[in-house]
């Protein structure tokens, strides 16, 4: 099931790529996806209004939007407790301490209704924070029937129905889904101006790899940039050194051949994938500050058209990057290309790995059972996952910010006002997106059952998922969880071991430790416990596998 | 002969004070200096190149400025700033010229003791949680209070009063006393002025505090309106970070590249955080050095 | 007459001894019994039956009872040192002190661990009155011994002093009649004489009992695994669990070092240097220029840290300011110096200075402006010069403020700020870079564990504390200035 919806969405974009190459052989920026109407399944299920008496609740998120200074101005909230009838009281907590002030109030027991986004802030096990009673588990309001939309998504889609629940049986929280599905979001970028200009083709192998980043270097002075653990925001499966890693057949971290978890640093072919970093960098074609960049800095360096001649980026930048560096560097382009290989025809089997299931979710609190409107709650939240919920959250609200046309595709309303500060500037009406419309109604920015769709802005998008989507990453680890205890003995043991080998992965690639020390390195993460960690992964993945 | 000597060595000292003292303020104002080029420099051209800057580098632009006062709060968090300064310097200093002159008595029996109770407190904290606790049970949450109460007496500045106190002569007091003056009257006729030096750099250090505070802002505030402008500062700061990634204001600054204005920003609110105190520092210097040459003269 | 009278014995009194000794053998014989109950208790593990003894001192022991615990043995060697120095020396309130501080610690550790008891044994909030009543007496009475001897301490310095008064006035007659005051007549006659004083410290005195001793109940979470729905005193108890976690990872001895280079490098270049500033602005002529010069060393204290990491990892980078610099001047090769491990201290320490250096020479300066012009005047007749002028008379009246500088920046040594360092290291320097307060965070605070980050936080604060303590003694005895 999970196979057939992931070759269900690979057709789905490559239609949608094929469409759109067709249009825009000048490759030329142009935001037109077209969105047709999804059935989600689930409508309706809920009674609305969900209460006869106004009833307010409070939640807490995070407000870091330019175009609003309270969700209070959001059309899609206000629309929402038009149909419920439950107000919201926001909690904000201060940009840049959203963690600090999320778990002093969980620790202080100060707690609002419902925490959203709570996976960004909290990090230890939610069976853990559920028996604590700060979190409530949802279990016996699904199984009470409060919750019809959600429980139609997970009977209907396998995927989902594996991702969201415990291994303890538990519900406990809310997921956010993605409905148009899975696809690759971070991987290499090549200059394809730097290709014609120096009559290169797309690097394949490692000897295209090497070749290519040569020229490049040395004609032009162009580096690469890659993402190697904590630097680049990433965190394991985000970063691009992943993909070189990959042509060895080991993952950076954890992955799993068969069923079989292991961690890529106590394999054959890590210490090869760091020789040949280690050599780029002694070259000098890896940018020699890459470690210390910041997610922002990264961003900032790879939109430099001077710097570098590949580097690994999401494709929500891609737009922004080619028009930021075509300001100085008019025939500037990029191509998205895949991992380097041995040989030209090696399968690959690890790239960045992706879910239907949004790796983020809302927790309502024990202080809805405590106020005794825990069903309520619960209806309320069940309907953003409904059709009109989903719609709701996705596009905003029908007849405002958008409408179905004839054909059953989605036209944004757009009518530039006549003194709205965000828009200094005429768009043509081709390049109308959602993020034309998202400042003017101010729209909900991420979805709960989201139209990816939606949000895709140019052909590159398009271009890059159908490139990185040709590797499968049959080696990638589902989302599992913990259970209680071993969330707390796992993050003893792998925090430290995590850092331990950044560390020396940092050390190796800039030739501050020689490469044939790996041994030691692996000795001494064994002797950090290493092995139990890959058991409790082992674990979880089995206890996974076994879910239905 | 030996007095010549002498002058000779201290020329020669003088001379290299004067240079040392020299290029140790070009190092302290290059970087200062390079944040105000860069604010004012083209954006296009900042993201580029990281090299030396001397002057802002043409065309000059004012747009990061600009975005930065778009914020809807910047005037009442000033005004918020100004206020928490205002009435918290004057609390801080209050109540710690109080403690200091009372802890730097002689002879007093508890003071010793005190003293060792207050200095604890440097090193064991009860921890956020606790103190969190302590000001949602009192109703202060989200008050101009919580950010004011919790922080009205700094252990290191009533240290440092209390040890400039403590070195005031005990004749003067003693004579004062035999002219019928209380502790009160002794404290604010005499101690007081006789420290106006260390008193202005702890009244410097609150306010410094109060200019720069926004943790304790960042945990007990919700209402925007009351936030101050460091704390307000720093949302800017990483909300353009961001937001500016999200791409959601691709429209805000036209079609020039965004990214290049998340480099802009960031100078322009270095600037405008440290502008004001700049601006004011000097004249305030003039009391402040005119209280180390009254504290001096009068020592 | 009177003399012979008043003049007190420096000497414990034979009441305190027995008082002592009698504490310490009630401590001794509890902890020994319990000690013996818990054997018994191990070997029927788990048996929850209790013989007359156990009801009596309720060692229900716990697992690793078998093997004697070394805080325990340590408790004992102290105690059974206290009697048999209280048998053989005259002046003993110190060792007194000692003896019975470091018996408590340990004991107190001893019960502290979990691994030694049951965890449910300790747990107040659990409704049972808990067994091991003979372990509590026996902390009781090595509480009572350490009060005993901290009071006979006070009275016998406090004796000292009065002799040494009477050794002053040896030569006069002391009133007829008179009497030494007793505690509370001194504690009464200092009242009636300093009330205002007392009244004016009231104020400050509530704001430390309210915001910083009310809140400190909060130090117990290091001792528990805090849960928020079970509060403070109610979560299950770990003992010394987050320490042993700590000491055990590999990371422990890291963490010390670097917070130690990185403190210790500070102390040794960055205490002096401001005093060093300050010396030198006072000898400059110009009053315009020396005013110049101040406003523009105060600038980099007005940068906020995010700023000023985000400006050290512009300025660090291959082609950076600073590297460029570097380079062009002084032909050292370009290279990113937030990348390797071996610059990271010289970068921390450096920009450190930078950035406090001008601001923490002002306290200097007004100490300098306090220093008498007329000492001066007196040094120039005696034919001194500058450097000796600031030899002789400067620095002396700069030293109390020295000083206390130094105590607390002593106090300061195992603790460097998580915040700037986060923001500026990479984990390929962590080798120099991280330091306890970061891998704090990284570990407590990132896993929202808020136990495991308060039991750090309690050990370096305790030890910051030691230190602090021990360099005020020190100054105490070398000079006459302190912290109290």
């Amino acid at each position: 099931m999970n196979k057939i919806a992931k070759i269900l969405c690979l057709v789905l974009s490559l239609m949608m790529v094929a469409s759109a190459a067709l249009a825009v052989e000048s490759s030329q920026i142009v935001g037109t996806a077209v969105i047709t109407r999804h059935d989600y399944g689930a409508r309706g299920l809920t009674q609305l209004p969900i209460v006869d008496e106004p009833l307010t609740i409070q939640v807490w998120k995070g407000l870091n939007e330019p175009v609003m200074t309270s969700w209070d101005q959001c059309i899609v909230y206000d629309e929402l407790e038009k149909r419920t009838g439950i107000h919201i009281d926001w909690v904000y907590p201060p940009v840049g301490s959203e963690r600090d002030n999320f778990n002093l109030r969980i620790a202080s027991n100060d707690l609002p209704h419902m925490f959203v986004e709570g996976r960004s802030q909290y990090a230890g096990s939610l069976d853990e924070i559920c028996d604590d009673e700060v979190f409530m588990d949802i279990t016996p309001y699904y199984e009470a029937g409060y919750t019809p939309n959600y429980k139609y998504l997970r009977d209907n889609h396998e995927d989902i129905r594996m991702d969201t629940i415990l291994d303890s049986g538990k519900l406990a929280v809310f997921w956010q889904f993605d409905y148009v599905g899975t696809s690759p979001w971070s991987g290499f970028w090549a200059r394809k101006d730097l290709m014609d200009k120096y009559g290169l083709e797309a690097p394949v192998t490692f000897e295209d790899w090497e070749n290519f980043i040569k020229t490049c270097y040395d004609e032009g002075g162009y580096k690469i940039l890659i993402q190697v653990g904590e630097n680049g925001g990433g965190g394991g499966d985000l970063d691009t050194c992943y993909y070189v890693f990959s042509a060895f057949d080991v993952g950076y971290y954890y992955y799993q051949v068969d069923g079989t978890v292991k961690y890529g640093a106590m394999e054959d072919g890590y210490q090869q994938a760091l020789e040949i970093l280690a050599k780029w960098y002694a070259n000098g074609w890896i940018d020699p500050d890459f470690a210390g960049y910041d997610w922002n800095t990264y961003t900032a360096r790879i939109a430099d058209p001077a710097n570098y001649s590949i580097f690994g980026m999401n494709y929500g930048e891609v737009g922004q990057t080619v028009t930021t560096s075509r300001l100085s560097v008019p025939e500037y382009d990029l191509i998205p290309i895949n991992g380097p290989k041995q040989t030209p025809d090696q399968e690959l089997h690890l790239r960045q790995y992706d879910f239907t299931t949004r790796a983020q979710w809302d927790a309502l609190t024990w202080r809805c059972v405590e106020d005794g409107i825990a069903e309520k709650v619960c209806q309320w939240k069940d309907y953003w996952y409904s059709q009109e919920g989903a719609e709701l959250f996705s596009y905003g609200v029908e007849g405002i910010s958008y409408i179905w046309n004839d054909k059953g595709e989605l036209e944004w309303v757009y009518d530039k006002p006549e003194n709205a500060q965000y828009f200094p500037i005429d768009m043509a009406d081709e390049t109308k997106d959602f993020w034309t419309v998202y400042p003017l109604f101010k729209l909900h920015n991420g979805g709960y059952l989201r139209d990816s769709g939606s949000y895709i802005m140019s052909d590159y998008v398009w271009a890059c998922i159908d490139e990185w989507a040709k590797v499968e990453p049959t080696y990638g680890i589902p989302m599992t969880s913990f259970t209680a205890e071993e969330a707390t003995d796992y993050a003893a043991l792998n925090t430290p071991i995590q850092s331990y080998l950044n560390e020396c992965v940092g050390k190796i690639i800039t030739g501050q430790m020689d490469a044939s020390e790996w041994p030691t390195v692996q000795q001494t993460l064994k002797d950090m416990g290493i092995e139990e960690c890959i058991a409790y992964q082992q674990a979880a993945l089995e206890r996974y596998n076994a879910r239905s | 002969m030996a007095a010549i000597k002498r002058t000779i060595g201290e020329r020669a000292f003088a001379v290299f004070n004067y240079v040392f003292m020299t290029v140790l303020c070009i190092l302290c104002l290059y970087p200062m200096w390079y944040v105000f080029c860069a604010a004012f420099s083209d954006p296009a051209y900042m993201y580029g190149s990281r090299g030396i800057l001397i002057w802002p580098y043409a065309p000059y632009n004012v747009k990061g400025f600009q975005l930065v006062f778009t914020n809807d709060y910047i005037i009442s968090s000033f005004l918020n700033t100004l206020f928490y300064l205002g009435v918290g310097t004057f609390l801080n200093m209050f109540l710690t010229t109080l403690g200091a002159y009372s802890l730097s008595r002689q002879n007093c029996y508890w003071n010793g003791k005190i003293m060792k109770f207050i200095a604890f407190t440097m090193y064991f904290q009860g921890g956020l949680i606790p103190f969190y606790l302590m000001v949602k049970n009192m109703g202060l949450l989200d008050t101009y209070s919580s950010i004011i109460l919790p922080v009205l007496v700094s252990t290191w500045n009533l240290i440092v009063l209390r040890t400039a106190f403590g070195a005031v002569p005990v004749s003067l007091e003693e004579s004062a006393r035999l002219d019928g003056a209380n502790d009160w009257t002794i404290l604010w006729r005499i101690v007081f002025p006789l420290s106006q030096a260390t008193v202005a750099v702890v009244t410097l250090y609150y306010a410094v505090y109060w200019w720069n505070n926004w943790f304790n802002p960042s945990i007990f505030l919700q209402t925007k309106a009351k936030y101050p402008l460091q704390l307000l500062l720093r949302e800017i700061l990483l909300q353009n970070d961001a937001s500016m990634t999200s791409g959601a204001n691709m429209s805000m600054v036209g079609q020039e590249s965004i990214s290049q204005y998340k480099l802009l920003v960031k100078y322009c609110v270095i600037v405008v955080a440290t502008v004001p105190i700049l601006v004011t520092y000097p004249f305030l210097q003039k009391y402040f050095v005119k209280g180390v040459m009254i504290g001096s003269i009068k020592g | 007459m009177t003399q012979n009278n008043s003049k007190k014995s420096t000497e414990m009194n034979l009441l305190t001894k027995i008082l002592i000794i009698a504490l310490t053998i009630v401590t001794l014989c509890s902890l020994a019994l319990g000690y013996i109950s818990a054997l018994d208790q191990t070997a029927n593990e788990n048996v929850l039956s209790y013989n007359g003894i156990q009801m009596l001192f309720g060692g229900t022991g716990g697992k690793s009872a078998s093997s004697l615990n070394p805080m325990l043995l340590l408790s004992l060697v102290c105690y059974v040192l206290l009697i048999v120095g209280i048998f053989f020396r005259k002046d003993n309130s110190f060792m007194c002190i000692a003896c019975s501080a470091l018996g408590f610690a340990a004991l107190l550790m001893f019960m502290f661990d979990a691994r030694f008891a049951d965890r449910r044994e300790f747990n107040f909030a659990e409704g049972s009155v808990s067994p091991q009543i003979g372990w509590w007496i026996g902390v009781l009475a090595a509480l009572a011994i350490l009060i005993v001897a901290i009071a006979n301490k006070s009275a016998i310095a406090a004796a000292k002093r009065h002799n040494q008064r009477l050794r002053l006035y040896e030569n006069r007659d002391l009133p007829a009649g008179y009497k030494d005051p007793t505690v509370w007549e001194i504690i009464k006659r200092d009242f009636e004489k300093h009330w205002p004083v007392y009244l004016m410290v009231l104020p400050v005195l509530a704001f430390y009992i309210i915001w910083c001793y009310g809140p400190m109940y909060g130090i117990i979470i290091a001792f528990n695994d805090y849960k928020p729905k079970k509060g403070f005193l109610g979560s299950p108890w770990v003992g010394l669990d987050w320490y042993r976690e700590f000491f055990r990872g590999p990371f422990a001895w890291r963490t010390i070092r670097n917070t130690l280079f990185i403190s210790v490098y500070n102390m040794l270049i960055g205490f002096p240097a401001p005093i060093v500033l300050a010396l030198m602005l006072n000898e400059m002529r110009s009053i315009a220029y020396k005013r110049v010069v101040q406003t523009i060393t105060y600038i980099p204290h007005f940068i906020s840290l995010v700023v000023m990491s985000g400006l050290l990892i512009d300025f660090l980078s291959s082609d950076g300011v600073i590297t460029t610099v570097l380079s062009k001047v002084f032909g050292i090769p370009a290279k990113n110096y937030l990348g390797y491990a071996q610059y990271f201290r010289t970068v921390y320490v450096g920009s450190e200075i930078w950035q406090h250096l001008g601001w923490d020479s002002i306290i200097y300066l007004s100490a300098l402006s306090a220093v008498d012009q007329e000492l001066y005047e007196a040094a120039r007749i005696d034919g001194a010069g500058r450097l000796k002028q600031t030899w002789h008379v400067t620095l002396p009246g700069i030293a109390p403020t020295i000083t206390i500088l130094l105590i607390l920046r002593i106090g300061q040594l195992l603790s460097v700020g998580y915040e700037k360092i986060i923001l500026i290291y990479n984990s390929s320097i962590y080798e120099t870079a991280d330091v306890i307060s970061t891998y704090v965070y990284r570990v407590g605070i990132t896993d929202s564990k808020f136990s495991r980050s308060t039991a750090i936080n309690t050990l370096n604060s305790a030890v910051n504390f030691l230190l602090v303590v021990m360099a005020n003694k020190i100054s105490g005895m070398l000079s006459e200035t302190s912290l109290w």
